[in-house]
C-alpha cells in the first residue's frame, strides 16, 4: 500500500548472496521484467568489471540484472539525460529506472517539461549518501588508504565512515570527514545534498533502518505504482517481507536527519566564502572565473535538466558570437539563469567543466535562495510547475513588488 | 449609426451564446467604458457602445469590426458594473459567434518557431488565455511535439515568449530581438560619464493618461524608455542583456496586481524579478540595479517620480561594474 514500509529480501538465494542488502531491488526488477510490468530496466553497471567506469545499461533479459547488483559509488552516471537523449524519454517504452535521488529529481524536472514520459516509468529510488568522482576515488584509495583501486569490490558510506571491501574479503574503514578535509571523499555536490532518501520516487530502497549485519532492504512505498510493484513481487514470491518495528523506522529517520544536517552544514561551508565577499569582490571573482571558460559546452551537455532543441548559447541563435573565447559574460550568465530555478544539484556541470569552475556550487547556491523565495523544491513533485511559469490566486491581491510565498 | 435590419435575431444569438446570458441587463450607464483600459489607449473601443450595437442587432458591424477583439479580459469593469454583467465574457461570446461566421481576428498573435520549439509546455502554463496547447503528434522533420497557438484565443501579450527558455515564441511586432534593439538604440549617442544609464521597460497600459505619455517621451536621453505591450514579456536574458550592454540600472514599470491588462503579466514579471535578483547579487552586479515599480490606475504622474527615485538610487550605487570600471582580479580564497 502507498505509504507503507517493509523490510524486504530476495527469495532467491543466489541473488541474496551477490547483492549488498538482500537483493530486494534486484528481485523487484526481475519481477517487473518477467511479469512484463515493464519492457526494460535502466540501471548502472561497471563496464568490463571496472568500478570506476559505470555505464547506464538497458536490460531486457532478467538474467542480466544481477550484473547491476551493488552500488557503484565511484561512477556517478547521469541517467536522466540518458533517458531523454537515447531512450526517447520513455515515449513508448515502459522502464523501471534504478536511480539516485538526483537522477529521480532530474527525471521529474524533465517530465514536467514533456521531455520524459514519467507515466511510463517506475522510479526505483536508492538511498544515497554520496558518490565519488572516479579519479578522486582511485587517488584516495591509493594514496590515503594504501589500496590497489582495482582490488576494491564494494564501498559504503555510513555515519561519516567510508568502508571499503577488497577482493580478498578484508575491509578497511576510514573517517570520511578526514578524507574530505584532504580533498578526497565525496563529490562536492553530494556533500551538500539534503535528499538522501528519494521520497519523490515510486519506491525508496536502502539499508537505513535495517539492523547491522542483516541482509535486507528497507523499502518505503511512495506511490500507487510503487505499491503495485511491491505487492506484485510479494504475491508472486519474488521477495519476502517483514514489517519493520518502530525502532527500525526511527533508526532510519534518525540517519536521514543526521545526513540532512550534515549536508546543510556543508552548504553553509561551501556558500559562506561567496556570501562573505563584497559586491566588488564578487564581480571580480566571477569575472575572472568566467574569463577562464573555453566554451566547451560541457556544463550544458552534462546538465540533466537542459533540453532546448537549439540552445540559446549556440552561435546560430545569434546571441553569442561563434568562436569567441572566452565567451561574452552573457554566455555563463544565461546558462546559469536558465537552470537555476530547477537545479537538482547533481553536480554534473562542475564535473564536466574543463576549467574546474565552481559552477554547481554557484547554481545550487542560487537554487537554494530561489527555492526559499518560492517554496519550490526542484524534482520533488511532478505536478509543481517551475516558479516563473505560473501564479497563484492569492498573489493577485498582494500589492508589494516582492512577496513571500 | 444605422442598424442593419436584415438580421433581427443577433441579440438573441448573443443571448444564447455561453457568456452572453446577461446582455439584456445592460442599461448603458457607461461605467464599463469609464473603467476600460483598452479605451484609454484606443478610444474606438467602447464596451457600452458594442453592447448597444448588439442590442440594435447590428450583426455585420459588430462581427466584422476589429474592435471586438481588443478586450483582453482584464476584468476591471466587471466588479464596477451595477448590473453585474461580466463584459469580458460577453465579448468572448460575440467573438465566438464571429469565429463561427468565419471572421479572422486581426492579431498580432504569438508565433511559434517550430524549429526552435522543444515542446516543453512551459508556455501552456503561463498563457492567461489558454490559447496554447501542445500538438498531439510530433511535427514531421522535427521529431517532437511543438506548441500550437489558437489565434482565436491569443491576445498577443507575449507572456508565453518570456516563459519559453528556447525563445521559440514571439509576438508579431514585439519579438525579443526587437525589444533588444529598442533597448540599445541611441546607446552610443547618450553615453555620458556622469549620468547613470537607465533602461526603463514600461508597460503600454500603465500610461493611462495622455500627460503620462508625454512625460515619458520627455525623459532625458540617458533614460532609455522601452515600451512593451506587457511587462510579462520580459525575461531574465533581456534584463541581463541590458545590464551587460551599458545600463547601470533596469527599471520595470508595470500595472499594479489586479490591474494587469493581461490578467497576470505583472505577477509573472514580479516572480522573474525576484528570481533574477539573487543572481545579480551573487555575481556582484547588485540586486538593486533591477527595480520593479507598479503604477496604480489612479496615480497620475507616478511614472516620472518612480524613474527619478530609481535613478537616484542607481546614482548612489555608482556605475554598473560592466561599465568600464577597471576590474581587479581578486582571489579571495575560494576553491
Amino acid at each position: 500500500m502507498n505509504g507503507d514500509v517493509v523490510l524486504a529480501w530476495s527469495s532467491d538465494e543466489d541473488v541474496r548472496e551477490r547483492a549488498e542488502c538482500g537483493g530486494a531491488v534486484t528481485s523487484l526488477l526481475r519481477f517487473a521484467l518477467e511479469t512484463e510490468c515493464v519492457d526494460a530496466v535502466l540501471a548502472t553497471k561497471a563496464r568490463d568489471g571496472n568500478r570506476y567506469d559505470g555505464i547506464p545499461v538497458l536490460i531486457t533479459d532478467p538474467q542480466e540484472l544481477i550484473e547491476t547488483a551493488g552500488t557503484l559509488h565511484a561512477s556517478p552516471v547521469n541517467l536522466a539525460r540518458f533517458l531523454k537523449e537515447y531512450l526517447d524519454g520513455a515515449a513508448d517504452l515502459r522502464i523501471a529506472v534504478v536511480c539516485k535521488p538526483c537522477d529521480a529529481k532530474a527525471i521529474i524536472e524533465l517530465g514536467k517539461r514533456e521531455q520524459i514520459n514519467v507515466a511510463n516509468l517506475f522510479l526505483i529510488g536508492l538511498n544515497c549518501t554520496g558518490t565519488f568522482s572516479p579519479a578522486t576515488a582511485r587517488k584516495m584509495f591509493q594514496e590515503e588508504l594504501g589500496l590497489d583501486p582495482l582490488e576494491v569490490v564494494r564501498e559504503d558510506i555510513e555515519d561519516g565512515t567510508l568502508t571499503v571491501w577488497l577482493r580478498d574479503g578484508s575491509e578497511i574503514k576510514a573517517d570520511l570527514a578526514e578524507l574530505e578535509r584532504k580533498g578526497g571523499g565525496r563529490r562536492e555536490n553530494c556533500r551538500r545534498c539534503e535528499t538522501n532518501i528519494p521520497t519523490m520516487a515510486d519506491v525508496a530502497c536502502g539499508k537505513w533502518g535495517v539492523e547491522d549485519g542483516r541482509k535486507a532492504t528497507f523499502v518505503e512505498i511512495l506511490s500507487e505504482k510503487g505499491s503495485t510493484l511491491v505487492d506484485g513481487a510479494i504475491n508472486a514470491g519474488y521477495i519476502l517481507v517483514e514489517q519493520p518495528d518502530n525502532a527500525a523506522v526511527e533508526r532510519r529517520m534518525a540517519k536521514a536527519q543526521a545526513a540532512t544536517e550534515l549536508a546543510r552544514s556543508w552548504q553553509e561551508r561551501d556558500f559562506a566564502p561567496f556570501r562573505g565577499l563584497s559586491l566588488d569582490q564578487r564581480f571580480a571573482y566571477w569575472t575572472s572565473q568566467f574569463s577562464q571558460c573555453i566554451k566547451c559546452f560541457g556544463c550544458r551537455d552534462a546538465c540533466p535538466i537542459c533540453y532546448c532543441q537549439v540552445c540559446w548559447l549556440e552561435a546560430e541563435r545569434g546571441y553569442v558570437q561563434g568562436g569567441e573565447i572566452p565567451p561574452h559574460v552573457m554566455w555563463p550568465m544565461v546558462r546559469v539563469a536558465h537552470v537555476m530555478d530547477s537545479c537538482v544539484n547533481c553536480g554534473q556541470c562542475q564535473d564536466a567543466c574543463s576549467m574546474n569552475l565552481p559552477l554547481s556550487r554557484l547554481i545550487f547556491m542560487l537554487n537554494r535562495e530561489i527555492a526559499g523565495v518560492f517554496k519550490y523544491d526542484p524534482g520533488m513533485n511532478l505536478s509543481a510547475r517551475p516558479p516563473c511559469t505560473t501564479v497563484t490566486e492569492e498573489e493577485a491581491s498582494v500589492d508589494a513588488v516582492s512577496i513571500s510565498f | 449609426m444605422e442598424a442593419s435590419r436584415t438580421d433581427r435575431s443577433f441579440r438573441e444569438e448573443v443571448l444564447a451564446e455561453p457568456g452572453g446570458e446577461n446582455l439584456y441587463r445592460c442599461y448603458s450607464c457607461g461605467t464599463c467604458a469609464s473603467m476600460c483600459l483598452v479605451r484609454r489607449v484606443n478610444p474606438d473601443f467602447n464596451p457600452r457602445k458594442i453592447l448597444h450595437m448588439v442590442m440594435l442587432d447590428m450583426k455585420e458591424e459588430v462581427l466584422h469590426s476589429p474592435i471586438v477583439w481588443l478586450c483582453s479580459a482584464c476584468d476591471l469593469c466587471f466588479p464596477m458594473c451595477p448590473q453585474e454583467i461580466h463584459i469580458s465574457e460577453l465579448m468572448k461570446a460575440i467573438r465566438d459567434i464571429a469565429i463561427r461566421e468565419g471572421v479572422e481576428p486581426p492579431g498580432p498573435f504569438a508565433v511559434v518557431d517550430e524549429h526552435l520549439c522543444s515542446g516543453c509546455g512551459m508556455c501552456v502554463s503561463a498563457c492567461p488565455y489558454g490559447s496554447i496547447e501542445l500538438a498531439t503528434e510530433p511535427v514531421p522533420g522535427n521529431g517532437h511535439v511543438v506548441a500550437r497557438i489558437d489565434k482565436f484565443l491569443c491576445m498577443g501579450c507575449g507572456i508565453c515568449s518570456a516563459t519559453c527558455p528556447s525563445e521559440a515564441i514571439s509576438v508579431e511586432g514585439t519579438s525579443r530581438e526587437q525589444i533588444a534593439i529598442r533597448m540599445q538604440a541611441g546607446e552610443r549617442s547618450t553615453r555620458s560619464e556622469i549620468e547613470p544609464k537607465i533602461v526603463v521597460f514600461i508597460c503600454d497600459w500603465c500610461l493611462r493618461a495622455q500627460d503620462d505619455v508625454v512625460r515619458v517621451d520627455q525623459f532625458p536621453p540617458h533614460i532609455r524608455v522601452v515600451h512593451v505591450p506587457c511587462t510579462g514579456q520580459l525575461d531574465p536574458s533581456l534584463v541581463l542583456t541590458a545590464l551587460t550592454r551599458g545600463a547601470d540600472g533596469v527599471l520595470v514599470i508595470g500595472c499594479r496586481p489586479g490591474e494587469c491588462h493581461y490578467q497576470r503579466g505583472n505577477l509573472l514579471v514580479r516572480r522573474r524579478v525576484m528570481e533574477v535578483k539573487p543572481l545579480l547579487e551573487a555575481l556582484g552586479i547588485g540586486s538593486e540595479r533591477l527595480g520593479l515599480e507598479w503604477i496604480p490606475t489612479l496615480q497620475r504622474g507616478r511614472v516620472e517620480r518612480a524613474v527619478e527615485e530609481f535613478t537616484e538610487a542607481i546614482e548612489q550605487l555608482g556605475p554598473s561594474p560592466f561599465n568600464n570600471r577597471p576590474v581587479k582580479v581578486a582571489s579571495p580564497g575560494i576553491v
